[in-house]
């Protein structure tokens, strides 16, 4: 497949990917999120790439909450979503630093309490494609892909092995692929 | 990915685009527009002047900053706790790594003795840690587990958030709560026992704490005292033996720097002792400085032992048989100091004499098997070397059914040779910790209510001085109805792992009749945390504030800082932090415990009397913040208080009675000695009680106000009303035991104690790579002999069998619950373990270090790798993961799968000792007598 990184439709759609996946890793689904997902259009789309959310109500959003946290959370034999330990093996090191200096250029909404969460990595990355289907690209996604997110792929499709309910197996899954994608976006497979 | 699946990711991309407001289109983050609540959401930075930043990136800072930003597979990361495994490059420390690198001091807490620390900060991460030399006690030194202090702030396995149960207690199913949820949750549950009156159902249970402050103000502001610990499974014995004879410390200090003799009994303080490094450096200091020569008397060669000038190795639990063997020659050869022993004991010679004419060092060599002519020999030149001579002790004597006699026979030694307070001999201070100097804030009064789990009757010096408390005897009394608990919160405990009768605990701590609610606070995933109901994520030492000291070898007061060097990480959060938040919430007053402002206010104030360093001209909190701690100089060494004179204005109004005990309104303040009126001992006698009358008669219930004015320790009680019924016989002399499960002991049978490495303390430093690395399994020590016998070769299994005691059986009934087997004892549990033989250890005993054994407490602990069915290792990215020391090299992890045959030394993460202790306190104080049990030996296979 050809790839136009500089397709300003690819960029917003590839940026649109990040934003969800950075909404689905940063925290547990709501029962809104579970609403917005039945919506005719999105579960459609959801359901193109093999992901079928639950039923939106409270059961589902605690079992989802329970295997979340089993996922990400802990306390025990988990998949912690943070950079340092992949790379390291401890939390917070040294690619908290370059976390920082991007996130000196990239605004962000999110603010995890660590700064190498996969989820926030995602959201930078969400913005950085906007803003180059905007300006074009400064090399700023390519750097960051590299520096902060190309490492997700293996984490990913650690959790998504772990995971208990269909719904974060296959949307983990679809998570791992993408950015396994996005790896030869950006050259670095 | 095929043409088509990208285009069905790009559709859903497009979908998502602005959904979840993360990228720029929108500010909220939920898709029905609704705003995120609380910290850990969204921190919207500062906008633009049309509110909003163009999809949130400046793009002109990244031009001029660009390649600025680390490049993975450049230097090596500063602030990561690498060590050179064997797939490492070897290129480390890197040259710059300390270049400015901001020194903020702090005080360690990875083991109980509390030396002061520095961490050097950079970039908001601690990247080294290293003894203060500030700090007057530690003078600079730091041990092993200090240097880990980074395995256990960057853990990858640290408790970030709090959790709530979610299946049954101990399943281990949990899910992620806020912080005012988990809060919310607990206020309702103590508002609701507090509002019934029934406050003493709430029980704090802690392990090792030092924010004791912060503890009391939370529970008296409650209104509870059930405050529970595990003194008694530390030093309960030793404590109440120094406090029989001196009652104004429960601590000796041995001033082995000054001293020229010093008589070890059981105690490793070259690995574990409380006062561990502030005391090794003073040994050493007094061997090889000031050539005193050093003695050790312990079951197993411990470093301590293996480092002393000479080591003998006693029949467990008999050292107090040898020092009254000693005790005898001292006085048979007329070589006692026979001023000290007239003027500040309360026997005379002669009674003495009497007392100890049947404990010849004969008699002491038939049931320690330490010969009679070493027992004289060193009695001898012991005396000769005072009063720069002073015995030492600890765990090793105390931690026995007899181990409050053993200390008492060891303490007598130092008055007979008169080195009592003096330079070089046997000291104390008569304060705990922190420099009286400084006061905490205003404190809440003191709650008034009563549990028979705080203070257990049938011990009747374990809480009459100060509070030891029974912890060993809690899950059994909540088992057997005698007590109950609507709600418990943990603090920095693992009570499964370090407590008695493993079975037990976990029963009771699963049971949520026994246990209606439990809250853990704690920074990893420990046993204790899997049978909660709450998990609360706590900071660790290098990011809370404290006021800090131990007991100073110095002789003279001090205080030292705990201070955050860093952010507390995710969100964990310290007890002086939420405390206040929680008390809030229960209302009814509690919140007004609270009125000080934030924590640093309070520290602010707490440190206030700190006086200023006329060089730095910083005084109060910021000469602590800048030196880490401060000790008076103009303070004398606590040496020889008992014969300070007292001043004219101290003796207005005093009165003195018939045995020139001088008082003031009835209380105790000094003792009349010819022409001369000085503070004496602050015991009912005013002398060094070698005859303890109180022990005997508040052991008795016997009202002792008397006494307890005389002494002038306001702080000393008579045993409360609810112990009538519970009289117990306690000698007022110093005396021996036989322990009768130890006599004629089966040729199958031998007795099992345990100890520490310098590199771990009892329960929370197995989960530490470096320190697990080094010691990280248990098997059993056995004499070559022994294993001889029992036709045994290193690295043979052996099931091991452990009893309940004979001797509690009678005394304790209680206490005792199980089978009985064939030998007619009640079995605790049954083992197996691999046995390694040595010689540094008794015949008649084997050994098991404490520590290992986990079953939770991260991977580390547990020494398992945790592959992936996809080849990666959790926690490491199999293309860029570079340190190949944390995850890939534990070499140690145990692929035998729990087969004898299969399993290779040195592998896997140990075994837990105490499934097999049974709960066993002292008759006298409660402390628990690890030492003591009696196993059966059978070979396995």
């Amino acid at each position: 497949m050809a790839i136009r990184v500089d397709d300003a439709s690819d960029l917003k759609a590839r940026a649109g990917l990040y934003e969800l996946y950075s909404r689905l890793l940063l925290e547990e689904l709501d029962l809104e999120t579970l609403q917005l997902f039945q919506q005719e259009r999105w579960k459609d789309a959801l359901r193109e790439i093999e992901v079928h959310p639950p039923e939106p109500n409270p059961v589902s959003v605690e079992i989802l909450a329970i295997d979340y946290c089993s996922i990400f959370i802990g306390p025990k034999d988990y998949c912690p979503p943070y950079q340092s330990v992949w790379q390291s093996g401890q939390l917070q090191g040294q690619v908290v630093d370059s976390m920082r200096d991007f996130l000196d250029v990239v605004q962000t909404v999110s603010r995890p309490p660590i700064e190498d969460h996969a989820g926030l990595q995602f959201e930078v990355m969400a913005q950085v494609l906007q803003h180059e289907s905007e300006f074009g690209s400064q090399g700023l996604a390519d750097s960051f892909f590299r520096n902060h997110v190309s490492w997700t792929e293996a984490m990913l499709g650690r959790a998504s092995a772990m995971a208990e309910t269909g719904f974060y197996q296959t949307v983990l899954l679809s998570a791992a692929r993408f950015i396994g994608c996005e790896k030869q976006v950006f050259g670095s497979s | 990915m095929s043409d088509s699946s990208r285009r069905k990711f790009l559709k859903l991309g497009a979908l998502s685009l602005g959904a979840f407001g993360l990228s720029g289109c929108s500010r909220n983050t939920k898709p029905n527009g609704a705003e995120k609540n609380g910290s850990e959401k969204a921190a919207v930075q500062e906008s633009s002047q049309d509110g909003e930043l163009p999809f949130g990136v400046d793009i002109e800072k990244w031009k001029k900053g660009r390649g600025k930003p680390y490049e993975i597979g450049g230097q090596k990361m500063p602030g990561v706790c690498e060590l050179p495994g064997p797939e490492a490059k070897r290129n480390w420390p890197p040259r710059d790594k300390y270049k400015d690198a901001k020194k903020v001091p702090g005080m360690c807490q990875l083991c109980s003795t509390i030396c002061g620390i520095i961490g050097y900060v950079k970039d908001g991460r601690v990247i080294k840690v290293e003894g203060n030399p500030n700090d007057p006690n530690s003078r600079g030194k730091l041990c092993a587990r200090g240097q880990a202090s980074l395995n256990h702030l960057y853990h990858p396995e640290r408790l970030l958030y709090p959790m709530k149960r979610v299946g049954q207690r101990g399943e281990g199913k949990w899910k992620r709560i806020s912080w005012d949820e988990a809060l919310t949750e607990i206020a309702g549950k103590l508002k609701a026992i507090r509002d019934r009156g029934e406050h003493e159902e709430f029980a704090f249970h802690q392990g090792r704490q030092r924010s004791k402050d912060a503890i009391k103000r939370f529970l008296d502001a409650f209104g509870t005292k059930t405050q529970l610990s595990h003194r008694s499974l530390c030093s309960g014995n030793r404590r109440a033996a120094n406090l029989a004879y001196l009652w104004e410390s429960d601590w000796d200090l041995n001033d082995c720097e000054n001293s020229k003799y010093i008589l070890n009994f059981g105690s490793n303080a070259f690995e574990a002792h409380q006062g561990h490094i502030p005391f090794a450096n003073r040994i050493q200091n007094g061997r090889f400085q000031n050539g005193a020569k050093m003695v050790t008397f312990d079951v197993r060669l411990s470093n301590t032992a293996g480092n002393s000038d000479e080591w003998f190795s006693p029949f467990p639990g008999t050292d107090g048989a040898v020092a009254l063997g000693m005790c005898h020659w001292i006085l048979d050869q007329e070589k006692y100091d026979r001023e000290f022993m007239e003027t500040w004991t309360n026997v005379s010679i002669e009674e003495l004499k009497e007392h100890l004419n049947p404990h010849t060092p004969e008699w002491a060599e038939k049931v320690s098997g330490i010969a009679a002519g070493d027992i004289k020999r060193i009695a001898l030149e012991f005396a000769a070397a005072a009063p720069a001579a002073t015995t030492m002790c600890n765990r090793g004597s105390s931690a026995h059914l007899n181990g409050f006699y053993n200390d008492r026979a060891i303490h007598l030694l130092n008055a007979l040779v008169g080195s009592v307070g003096k330079k070089g001999g046997w000291c104390w201070s008569p304060w705990g910790g922190l420099d009286p100097v400084v006061k905490t804030p205003k404190m809440p009064s003191s709650a008034k209510t009563w549990s028979v789990l705080e203070d257990p009757p049938e011990y009747p010096l374990a809480n009459v001085w100060r509070r030891m408390r029974v912890g060993e005897i809690i899950y059994l009394y909540l088992l057997q109805g005698r007590a109950k608990l609507q709600a418990y919160m943990t603090y920095n405990l693992d009570s499964p792992l370090t407590w008695p009768e493993e079975s037990l605990t976990k029963d009771v701590l699963t049971n949520e009749e026994l246990i209606n609610f439990h809250v853990c606070i704690n920074c990893f995933y420990n046993e204790t945390a899997h049978y909660a109901d709450i998990v609360l994520p706590w900071t660790t030492f290098l990011e809370r504030w404290d006021l800090d000291a131990r007991a100073s070898y110095n002789l003279r007061p001090y205080v030292g800082i705990r201070t955050p060097m860093v952010e507390p990480l995710g969100e964990s959060r310290d007890i002086r932090d939420f405390f206040p938040e929680l008390a809030r919430k229960i209302g009814g007053g509690m919140e007004e415990a609270y009125d000080y402002g934030s924590t640093e206010d309070y520290m602010k104030y707490w440190a206030q009397n700190v006086p200023e360093n006329p060089e730095t001209g910083k005084s109060g909190l910021n000469r602590l913040l800048d030196e880490g701690a401060w000790e008076n100089q103009d303070n004398q060494p606590f040496y020889e208080p008992y014969n300070v004179e007292l001043s004219a204005e101290e003796l207005e109004g005093a009165e003195i009675d018939d045995q020139g005990i001088i008082t003031r309104e009835g209380i105790g303040i000094g003792i009349r000695l010819g022409d001369r009126s000085v503070r004496g001992f602050k015991t009912p006698s005013r002398k060094f009680e070698i005859r303890s009358l109180f022990v005997n008669q508040v052991s008795q219930n016997e009202d002792c106000s008397e006494m307890i004015r005389k002494s002038g320790v306001t702080k000393t009680k008579n045993r409360p009303e609810q112990h009538k019924g519970h009289e117990v016989d306690v000698d007022e002399m110093p005396i021996w035991l036989q322990m009768e499960e130890h006599e004629n002991l089966a040729d199958n049978e031998l007795i099992m104690t345990s100890f520490k490495w310098n590199v771990h303390n009892h329960g929370r430093t197995m989960n530490l790579k470096w320190l697990a690395e080094i010691v990280h399994s248990n098997p059993a020590w056995m004499n070559p002999a022994t294993a001889e016998k029992f036709g045994l070769a290193d690295g043979d299994w052996i099931e091991l069998t452990s009893y309940h005691s004979k001797m509690l059986e009678k005394t304790s009934p209680n206490l005792t619950h199980g089978v009985r087997d064939d030998s007619g004892r009640v079995v605790v549990s049954k083992m197996r373990v691999p046995i390694v033989t040595m010689p540094g250890i008794h015949p008649s005993a084997i050994a098991m270090s404490n520590s290992c054994g986990h079953w939770q407490y991260t991977r580390v602990a547990k020494a398992e790798k945790s592959s992936s069915e996809n080849g990666h290792l959790v926690g490491s990215d199999g293309e860029t993961y570079r340190d190949a020391d944390w995850e890939r090299n534990m070499w140690w992890e145990d692929l035998s799968n729990g087969d004898p045959a299969k399993w290779k030394q040195n592998t896997g993460n140990g075994w837990n000792q105490n499934r097999l202790m049974p709960i066993a306190p002292d008759p006298v104080t409660g402390q628990q007598a690890f030492h003591s049990t009696v196993v059966k030996i059978e070979k396995v296979g």
